[in-house]
């Protein structure tokens, strides 16, 4: 069941200049969400900017009454909502598309997220702690968003932080610290978030050394419930339709089944 | 006051209430279903639909423009087939009119589609869709030549009983003169308008945006283009009209009513609040209370 939902905003933290961590009360959202799903969000009415924004759902509170969303502000939506001020009423439409798989017993799951990528990566290790063996990577670009990783459950994980200019954890991109785990041992599944270029190169590691990927998309999205047809993904030829869409059908997809050469 | 008459005859088909859900904007309808009983609306527009499934355009499809939604989706549907077996069933089961929105490549394509659906008990009307902008074989080219359109929907018109809406392209000089001739050649009603052609370009790649590099306006941003194209329209044509373009309220519903149109369409709006044609069915009723107007025919074109 989706739902078209009056959120109230209970917390809105400052993680970076231009990241914000928002907790808003919505029970029928935070009892039906599973991690990899997103909500869509506004916070105007006809004068504002036009489209909602699709956001990850970045975790649910034990008393599944509030959701936590990362947002990072990349335009007059992302900025308008960041905006918001706790006790303000924030539109929320949601859960929305499909999630990653649950992990299976003793399934062996390394997560690598991309700075804000690291969102539904986050409440997937929250929802599935127990269950399967997980091991993380999370990337920034410098230290100075390493704070968004500054999470009692990432922290929780064991996390191998990461800045591409070193100034905290280690040098390099997400993708290093990746291949270096799987240097040690394969497991039996990445999932993984972020910026377009690093999937592209987290699909290509996975596919080289053929393991199972699975991807969190972002893409161009406008109603977020598969009736504009507008975020569509070029898949490959084994998916069997020349296009998915990324609010439906994902946005969580199997890597493999993106055509990444005209994605 | 008690409540208001909302009902609106097009063709030989009467409409239980004015607002429409405009093709591309509500999928086949089901997907809002969580969200309101999408029967209580006047009718449901679905996705065009032709002969064959189309993959649709390449991305980006779509980007958001200063109030407004610019859109090259290509026409993307799952297909006549398809389209019978598993998305007619849940609309032909709503207590509200079932409007296919019918586009081609060609003249035998509508004629397929048309003649397939002509005596299926689930659709209600066809909407002739001769003004896509964003794919080659959308039906633009009968949209913006006036004996092209009348020699569509004359042929049409042999091939069934069902109301016929012609739905007309803004980017011609005069569409008043595509409206009389589609009006001549048989269309029960003229709905407009569809999408603007526009586009847009990243600044810093110096490349166009939509993977189709042109594509359609839609929005709060075209509205008063859209009124202003109604109400002009309204004034050579007697069929009637059913109205859309940016309208995201009921008060820009009832504007539209007062240009000209019957009944009204809401388009961008369903993508921005699901919600939204339903709250705009509500508050055309609340206004018609307010303004003590038994009957929403009273009020049509009274801005001339």
């Amino acid at each position: 069941m989706k739902y078209l939902k009056k959120a109230k905003l209970i917390e809105n933290t400052v993680i970076t200049d231009d990241c914000r961590r928002l907790k808003l009360e919505c029970p029928e959202i935070a009892a039906e969400a599973a991690p990899g799903q997103f909500v869509q969000v506004r916070t105007w009415d006809e004068n504002g900017p036009l489209l909602s924004r699709p956001i990850s759902i970045a975790g649910v509170s034990n008393d599944r009454k509030h959701i936590e969303l990362w947002v990072r502000i990349v335009g007059k939506g992302t900025k308008a909502i960041c905006s918001a001020g706790v006790g303000d009423e924030v539109t929320l439409t949601g859960p929305l598309g499909n999630g990653f798989k649950r992990p299976e017993a003793g399934e062996l799951i390394y997560t690598a997220g991309g700075s804000l990528g690291a969102a539904p990566l986050r409440f997937f290790a929250q929802r599935f702690c127990g269950c399967g063996d997980l091991k993380c990577v999370c990337g920034a670009a410098t230290a100075c968003d390493m704070s968004i990783f500054d999470d009692p459950v990432i922290k929780s994980t064991g996390a191998v932080l990461t800045t591409d200019d070193g100034t905290m954890g280690k040098k390099g991109f997400v993708t290093d610290a990746l291949n270096e785990l799987l240097d040690e041992k394969a497991p039996d599944r990445i999932i993984a978030c972020g910026p377009h270029a690093m999937l592209k190169a987290v699909a290509a590691i996975a596919a080289e050394r053929r393991i199972k990927c699975e991807v969190s998309l972002d893409t161009y999205m406008s109603c977020g419930i598969g009736a504009c047809m507008g975020c569509a993904v070029p898949m490959s030829a084994e998916y069997g339709k020349p296009y998915a869409h990324a609010c439906t059908d994902g946005p969580v997809f199997d890597s493999k089944m993106i055509d990444w050469e005209a994605f | 006051m008690n409540k208001p008459d909302l009902s609106v005859k097009i063709g030989n088909l009467t409409l239980k209430n004015p607002v429409l859900v405009s093709s591309g904007t509500f999928g086949y309808g089901w997907e809002f279903s969580d969200f309101y009983d999408v029967g209580m609306l006047g009718g449901i527009v679905t996705k065009a639909i032709t002969p064959l499934p189309r993959p649709g355009n390449p991305p980006p499809r779509t980007i958001e423009t200063p109030a407004g939604l610019l859109n090259a989706i290509g026409l993307e549907n799952c297909g006549l087939e398809a389209f019978i077996k598993e998305k007619l069933p849940f609309l032909g089961g709503l207590d509200t009119a079932v409007i296919v929105n019918v586009a081609g490549a060609g003249e035998d394509d509508y004629d397929k589609v048309v003649s397939e659906l002509a005596d299926n008990k689930d659709v209600d009307a066809f909407e002739i869709n001769i003004s896509c902008p964003n794919v080659k074989e959308g039906g633009i080219e009968f949209g913006t030549s006036p004996a092209s359109a009348s020699r569509l929907i004359g042929k049409l018109r042999k091939k069934t009983k069902k109301t016929i809406i012609a739905k007309l392209s803004p980017n011609v000089t005069d569409p008043s003169e595509i409206a009389i001739a589609v009006e001549d050649a048989g269309s029960d009603a003229i709905s407009m308008v569809n999408t603007f052609r526009g586009m847009a370009i990243d600044a810093e790649t110096g490349r166009p945006v939509l993977g189709n590099v042109t594509g359609g306006l839609s929005g709060p941003a075209i509205k008063p283009l859209a009124l202003y194209q109604i109400y002009r329209v309204s004034l050579k044509v007697k069929t009637p009209i059913i109205g859309m373009g940016g309208i995201t309220s009921a008060a820009d519903a009832i504007e539209f009513v007062y240009a000209g149109a019957a009944a009204v369409s809401v388009g961008t709006a369903n993508l921005v609040n699901p919600a939204a044609a339903k709250e705009i069915l509500d508050g055309m009723e609340e206004y018609c209370i307010r303004k003590e107007i038994s009957n929403i025919g009273d009020i049509i074109g009274k801005a001339h």
